[in-house]
């Protein structure tokens, strides 16, 4: 059994580059067409869609901040005008917090972080669930984070932002049910990416991530893709009697 | 060809219900599998034919996995036929309804007896026995197929729930423990699936006497299906879940 997701349109937030690059084009893989929202790098969105195309499917970019309500509405106005319907919303767009205890975090960064974690999803729900209550069937697949289970010390903005992320998951999966749309968690570890790099770099003076591929669970780092077909499965007919769950991809957490 | 092209799988309890859809979904990816009945001769049958019928191997094994010997005998029986056992599936089980449902308080040890060993002291055997030479493979995978008794210790399931719960524990534990050697431990846990034990207990619990009467009132529309717990078996065992261990997932579509 292979997974189908041909005919379905998936729009993943912070797509270009990571985990999100890995979740567009794993998807495309599965046979949907891909809206892949960006906030910086262009170059990196373009590429990315590029690398969809080559597989076959359909591809566009939109630039906006998830932060921004206007941003997004900007940009799923573009999005379904270009694709007709999105049956599958991936919010992964993310930034770290920068490490300080919660008692030395300025507000403004708490704001900044959960602005984007949460208001980004709210904002991303509000805009493409109504829609998807028309279609066969609806996704919502939230990437969260181990941080959100294990809570550690100097993480507070990202634990408070992914946890409210989460809590909003588990209400929407239930609020939703009933109009066929599933809402699932993913939550990675440490995975190779821009943003687990720099966190090695910080918090363990780590230069090259794979110098951990040893002391790793299953003798590497996690890979982009590993949590990239953890959301397929979730989107597909295989998780068909799946919803408000989580899985967590971090090789076992201990 | 399949995922699991060259991976042998021994689901217990594999004649029926649950473990006949997860024989007929590991065979689909490409294993061979060893099914393990209690009492139905006839019915495991047919599941190795239908197998067969996918182009895998198959053999059918008798044994009680609340009795010890029946356990390592079935390992070692199993081993002699295929080589290896790459995938096992704990998947046999008793219902509370079985023992009649009983209060805590207001029953002897014997149904707690004879619960725990079905649920908890088969799998222990089981790993005991297949564990080992799973540590010189390339992967090696043991599912538990748990159930949301297990975590809504629902009244007059104390039998159930206790020992699901051992279960997962076990599970976990040796999730940590195994991790090293390339073996993944997870957990499916089931809510309501249209099976014997199923109706059984909805017969008992609700005083319905189809599974159709409930669909509406079902999440999604209906009753879960063996095929629904299979897929997530599948999810786990395949390469697909490469960085999954020690993870749990429910699948009742809530």
């Amino acid at each position: 059994m292979t997974i189908d997701l041909t005919g379905r349109a998936a729009f993943v937030t912070g797509g270009s580059r990571g985990i999100g690059r890995a979740i567009a084009l794993t998807l495309a893989e599965g046979g949907a067409d891909i809206a892949i929202n960006y906030n910086r790098d262009a170059d990196a969105a373009n590429e990315t869609v590029e690398a969809v195309r080559a597989l076959g499917r359909r591809a566009e970019a939109y630039q906006g901040n998830v932060a921004e309500f206007d941003a997004c509405q900007q940009m799923v106005e573009r999005a379904l005008a270009d694709f007709g319907a999105i049956s599958i919303l991936v919010c992964n767009a993310g930034i770290a917090s920068r490490g300080n205890s919660i008692v030395d975090t300025d507000p403004d960064e708490l704001r900044r972080v959960v602005s984007t974690h949460v208001f980004g999803t709210q904002h991303m729900a509000h805009l493409l669930v109504p829609q998807m209550r028309g279609q066969e069937r609806g996704d919502v697949v939230c990437i969260s984070s181990g941080a959100a289970q294990s809570l550690g010390a100097r993480g507070g903005p990202y634990n408070m932002a992914k946890s409210g992320m989460e809590a909003l998951a588990y209400t929407l999966a239930k609020e939703e049910r009933e109009h066929g749309i599933h809402v699932n968690v993913v939550a990675p570890g440490l995975v190779e990416t821009d943003m687990g790099k720099r966190l090695v770099r910080a918090t363990r003076g780590v230069e090259d991530i794979r110098e951990l591929d040893e002391r790793s669970p299953f003798g590497r780092v996690c890979q982009p893709e590993d949590i990239a077909n953890a959301v397929v499965y979730l989107c597909s007919e295989e998780a068909s009697y799946v919803t408000g769950q989580r899985i967590t991809v971090n090789g076992g957490g201990f | 060809m399949g995922d699991l092209d060259g991976r042998v799988a021994l689901v217990t309890g594999g004649s029926r219900g649950i473990g006949r859809g997860i024989c007929l979904r590991l065979a689909e990816g490409g294993a061979d599998i060893a099914i393990n009945y209690h009492s139905n001769a006839d019915a495991a049958e047919e599941v190795a034919e239908e197998v067969r019928a996918l182009g895998r191997r198959a053999e059918i094994y008798q044994a009680d996995v609340a009795v010890e010997e029946d356990c390592r005998g079935m390992a070692s029986a199993a081993l002699a036929d295929f080589g290896h056992v790459d995938i096992l599936v704990n998947n046999a089980g008793i219902g509370a309804t079985a023992v009649g449902r009983p209060h805590v308080a207001d029953t002897g040890p014997e149904p707690f007896e004879r619960l725990m060993a079905a649920h908890v002291y088969g799998p222990f055997y089981l790993c005991q026995e297949l564990v080992p030479q799973m540590r010189d493979l390339p992967r090696g995978d043991v599912v538990m197929i748990s159930s949301v008794a297990a975590q809504n210790f629902g009244a007059t399931g104390g039998t159930y729930s206790a020992a699901k719960s051992a279960m997962e524990a076990l599970a976990h534990t040796l999730a940590k423990e195994e991790r090293e050697h390339g073996i993944h431990v997870n957990i499916v846990a089931p809510g309501l699936v249209e099976t014997d034990m199923g109706l059984a207990l909805v017969k008992f619990t609700r005083g319905v006497e189809s599974m159709r009467d409930l669909d509406a009132s079902q999440p999604f529309g209906r009753v879960g299906r063996p095929e629904d717990i299979a897929n997530a078996v599948a999810f786990f065992v395949g390469p697909r879940g490469a960085y999954i261990t020690n993870q749990r997932l429910t699948v009742s579509g809530s």
